[in-house]
């Protein structure tokens, strides 16, 4: 079985470097036309299904795959990406300003500090690999799946694959629209292929 | 500065499932026309310089990127493959069948054991990063280099610049030709790609 984790396509948000977790912002022009090379990059791919968050910048990200592909969307809110609580629509600058110690504890522990009023990233990978690990259940060994979803979320999904200490994921990178794959042989996860980005250049 | 690090081609042993380590063997004909590839798709980025491992294997698909460049191939021996000692030539049942006991040693601990006569891959990982590193003190931030090596090679440094345990290398797949890309930005490393082989999909 073949897991393909797709971040949506850019927002304003992401351009202005703000902070948002499950904030409803679209997808601006730019994220539109990722979205757009995104579903030619998969339209010759044997897809069973789309999974998608239930986000507008995912939903609208998994439709450009749709166009493609005679099946039906299905949202999830488990795909969310992570909940920044208190920190929702604001910028790096101000939460240091404002939330010094917990920013401070944000730096030494990425994955535990729990984010004021939301999750932590630890959190978010506990409920994202449950709603993984049903998706595996629900389909056939050589099924491909498409999962739309947030850079925490795939993020969070290839440390649990790997094995990766989740205070460590900042080392991962994965770009608007960028095709994340996870292979599953016999019940056992590998990380088939990172952050390819390649149709973002078509 | 990204370091672009990509699998040589394949190659007889590769397609028939034959350890091979540090020995001698070209690319099979699939293994060229991958090269031939993965040139073409890095004949547009800039390259401050082209390293390669000094195994044939890798030597050659560094000669086929580097022909769009002009450069040299810079081989550097601390870039092999993991010397895999007595299991050279060897597949996997056979291995199991001749060393059980190093071979249930190994799926045990894969990153620490010792191959038969060979390293582990903790050993391995140790000289490629010496390598990596010796390598990147001779350009600068801005620069973008091109690394021809190996699989477990490629998995070795990904676990280094991850501070992945050891052990969790087979958690992730190389393909031949494929390109990993690891950025270095304010003194730190992260993982920018892994595995894209988008290239081979486009024939």
């Amino acid at each position: 079985m073949q897991l393909l984790l797709i971040r949506h396509g850019e927002t304003a948000y992401n351009v202005q470097g703000i902070i948002y977790g499950h904030a409803q912002v679209p997808l601006n022009e730019r994220g539109q036309t990722q979205a757009h090379h995104l579903g030619q990059r998969l339209k010759q791919h044997q897809i069973q299904a789309v999974y998608s968050s239930d986000l507008i910048r995912a939903m609208h990200t998994a439709e450009a795959i749709l166009a493609h592909h005679p099946i039906t969307l299905v949202t999830d809110v488990g795909l969310r990406e992570l909940d920044v609580g208190e920190w929702e629509h604001k910028s790096i600058p101000d939460v240091q300003q404002h939330y010094a110690e917990l920013y401070q504890q944000y730096c030494a522990t990425p994955g535990q500090m729990i984010y004021p009023g939301g999750e932590s990233h630890q959190m978010l990978q506990h409920r994202v690999m449950q709603v993984i690990n049903c998706y595996v259940a629900l389909h056939q060994d050589h099924d491909i799946i498409c999962v739309v979803c947030h850079g925490g979320t795939i993020a969070a999904i290839v440390c649990a694959v790997l094995g990766l200490d989740i205070n460590l994921h900042e080392r991962i990178r994965i770009d608007n629209c960028a095709i994340t794959t996870i292979t599953i042989t016999n019940g056992v996860m590998q990380l088939a292929c990172l952050n390819d980005n390649t149709h973002a250049a078509s | 500065m990204h370091i672009m690090l990509v699998r040589h081609g394949e190659t007889a042993y590769n397609a028939s499932g034959h350890y091979q380590g540090h020995m001698q063997i070209s690319l099979n004909d699939t293994g060229f026309a991958q090269a031939t590839r993965v040139g073409e798709r890095l004949r547009h980025h800039h390259f401050a310089a082209i390293y390669s491992s000094d195994l044939l294997r890798a030597v050659q698909t560094a000669t086929a990127i580097a022909a769009h460049h002009h450069q040299p191939v810079v081989e550097l021996a601390g870039f092999r493959e993991i010397d895999v000692g007595l299991w050279e030539h060897l597949t996997v049942a056979e291995i199991a069948a001749q060393f059980p006991t190093d071979f249930a040693a190994y799926r045990a601990k894969p990153g620490r054991a010792i191959y038969t006569g060979g390293e582990s891959y903790a050993q391995m990982q140790t000289r490629a990063m010496h390598a990596l590193t010796t390598v990147m003190q001779r350009h600068d931030e801005h620069d973008t280099i091109c690394v021809v090596c190996h699989g477990g090679t490629i998995r070795a440094i990904v676990c280094a610049v991850l501070n992945l345990d050891i052990d969790n290398y087979t958690q992730m797949w190389i393909d031949n030709c494929a390109l990993t890309t690891i950025i270095q930005q304010h003194g730190k490393l992260r993982l920018g790609n892994l595995n894209d082989n988008a290239h081979a999909d486009a024939h």
